[in-house]
């Protein structure tokens, strides 16, 4: 036998070693944060008590509980979509916010947002900036597309989806110049990224959405692994190229704008963790890579949302100030191995 | 009367791009199973086009290709799947599937919507990686495999896809001498012992024709005619007796000889 091989088994090990470390962070970001609880007060508010003070409670069940269901089902969500596009482009450095996708869908948020003013209050006008966000996401990556029909180079069409964020972001900021200081504040706090952006009453509609995704990302386990020999031989398995490539844009959009809506553009996530994953399970085989990146990027993400909290009443540390430090020395570790 | 072992044909073909490149027109080419045919041409004739023509993956501009009795135009692609097989010659980024991971995704074409494998499936993925000689590979990732290893892995795939038909694009252009007799010899037991019809474009004339059956020959048209290539087909021999190879490189100091079988320069 050879010294180099797959063990069944490893694949099984690496998704419950990450199955734990969710189960660790999700509870870690319900025990921290900036108002010192203590943990026997949190655990008699999640049984059902009220731990002692009302102010507790409404800090746990109002804000730390959808934090944490916001971090763990966006970094999911983010991650999967930085799976589909790495597989539909057949390239490693492909991401939401590389390619551009998460600056197009700022730019339909921005649209939104700036147009109408004001902060994001009512369930009518978030359904709004969810649709911006979408139109915007699914834009960037239709241009995309249509450039890579044209450029088989993958770097290069990377430094496209680069260019076409900077032509987003340079419309974002017209756009800031010539709105309200009402909406140019809102729009930046959104702009920070947060998973605490979205409270109780909204995370049925952010869950529902967003897992509804997920799950159809599922069912393209088949076509994504025949993607992995490139188009060509793809279609000679018989996979309809275009209605796949298609149907996996707008699987990596959907997923991408939800999560953009509701907690800003967050970078990093959907590019590193497919590494991760793979790396982890140690296959390209996407019936496990996919869960595995799944949960992957629900872990980093309760993980860099524990991380802005940490201050403590200091106050909190915007995600997109995280994100690149675990997010930067993993691509260009992937830069260095790929010669 | 069609021979019964002839599995795929052309007629009136015409292969190119719209609207003014037209490569080859007026084609009709068959292929039969046992059949080992090399597609010859010096570079930029249009071996790759219409390789692409033959497999369904671009469309013909004119007349039509049929195969096992079918029209390919009307060929689902999912049909397609059982019919054809290609090995090309670029490298893939499947560098995280073992080798028995890559040629059971041979199977996509049988295997149900999670493309979950059977035992028979598996069977069969043994079976391939074993006519290629590279079934105690079968756990190794494949990139940790040499050009040579993967090359045998990739055509492992298309024997896993179980179809009559093999097509390759110039399939050893980045492996070895040695890998590229063995990946010769293979496809030629391909044809000969398990009724393949095999068609690949290459460039390794040396290696290739002693082993090969037939060969289509892609030459220079005649400037006054639209398309740019003409085809010469027939068996080696034939081919050989009618000085035919020495219209593949018109112009060039090279002459095909008929003693080695191998092109020469005229300077010698």
């Amino acid at each position: 036998m050879t010294t180099e091989g797959v063990s069944p088994s490893r694949a099984a090990a690496a998704i419950w070693i990450i199955a734990a470390a969710i189960i660790l962070l999700f509870g870690g970001c319900l025990f921290f944060g900036s108002v010192d609880i203590p943990a026997g007060a949190v655990i008699d508010i999640l049984t059902g008590g009220d731990g002692g003070k009302r102010s507790w409670e409404v800090i746990v069940v109002g804000a730390r509980l959808p934090m944490a269901c916001t971090a763990l089902i966006s970094g999911a969500a983010l991650a999967v979509a930085g799976l589909l596009m790495q597989t539909t482009f057949d390239n490693p450095l492909a991401g939401p916010s590389i390619l551009g996708v998460s600056t197009g869908s700022s730019l339909g948020v921005a649209v939104v947002m700036l147009a109408l003013g004001g902060s994001v209050g009512t369930i009518g006008h978030y359904f709004s900036v969810l649709l911006g966000a979408m139109a915007g996401a699914m834009a960037v990556l239709v241009v995309l597309l249509l450039f890579s029909r044209f450029i088989h180079s993958s770097v290069m069409l990377l430094i496209v989806g680069i260019m076409v964020g900077y032509l987003a972001s340079s419309a974002v900021s017209l756009l800031n110049f010539f709105s309200t200081q009402e909406g140019v504040h809102s729009f930046v706090i959104w702009g920070l990224g947060s998973f605490s952006g979205v409270n109780l009453e909204r995370l049925p509609v952010f869950a529902a959405v967003t897992l509804a995704v997920l799950l159809l990302s599922f069912l393209m386990v088949k076509p994504l692994d025949a993607l992995l020999l490139g188009e060509r031989y793809a279609a000679n398995l018989g996979v309809d190229i275009r209605a796949t490539r298609n149907r996996l844009l707008l699987l990596s959009g959907l997923l991408t704008a939800a999560v953009t809506a509701f907690c800003g553009p967050i970078g990093f996530i959907g590019l590193i963790v497919p590494h991760v994953a793979r790396m982890a399970v140690n296959t390209s085989r996407h019936i496990y890579l996919l869960p595995a990146t799944a949960m992957t990027g629900s872990a980093i993400a309760l993980f860099c949302s524990l991380i802005s909290v940490m201050p403590g009443s200091w106050g909190v540390i915007p995600v997109n100030a995280i994100t690149p430090i675990i997010g930067v020395p993993v691509i260009l570790y992937i830069i260095l191995k790929r010669k | 009367m069609t021979p019964p072992s002839e599995i795929m044909t052309t007629h009136g073909l015409a292969a190119g791009y719209l609207p003014d490149k037209l490569i080859a027109d007026s084609l009709d080419l068959s292929l039969s199973r046992g059949d080992m045919t090399l597609l010859l041409g010096a570079n930029g004739r249009g071996k790759s086009t219409l390789l692409r023509t033959l497999s369904g993956a671009q469309p013909a501009l004119a007349g039509k290709v049929s195969i096992a009795g079918k029209s390919l135009a009307d060929t689902p692609v999912a049909d397609m799947a059982r019919l054809i097989s290609l090995v090309y010659t670029d490298r893939t980024h499947a560098g995280h599937l073992t080798a028995a991971e890559l040629v059971a995704l041979g199977r996509q074409p049988y295997t149900g919507f999670f493309g979950r494998l059977s035992a028979e499936d598996r069977r069969i993925v043994d079976e391939s990686l074993d006519t290629v000689g590279m079934l105690q590979f079968s756990r190794r990732y494949v990139s940790t495999l040499s050009d040579g290893e993967r090359q045998k892995i990739m055509l492992a795939r298309a024997l896993a896809q179980q179809t009559p038909v093999i097509l390759l694009d110039e399939p050893t252009s980045f492996l070895d001498i040695a890998s590229r007799i063995e990946t010769m010899q293979m496809l030629h037991d391909l044809a000969a012992d398990h009724g393949k019809a095999i068609l690949l474009s290459t460039h390794d004339i040396a290696e290739a024709l002693p082993l090969a059956t037939h060969a289509w020959l892609m030459v220079e048209n005649d400037p006054a005619l639209a398309a740019s290539s003409a085809m010469i087909t027939g068996t080696v021999p034939e081919l050989v007796a009618t000085g035919a190879f020495d219209r593949l490189f018109p112009r060039r100091p090279v002459t095909f000889d008929p003693s080695t079988m191998t092109f020469r320069s005229v300077n010698r």
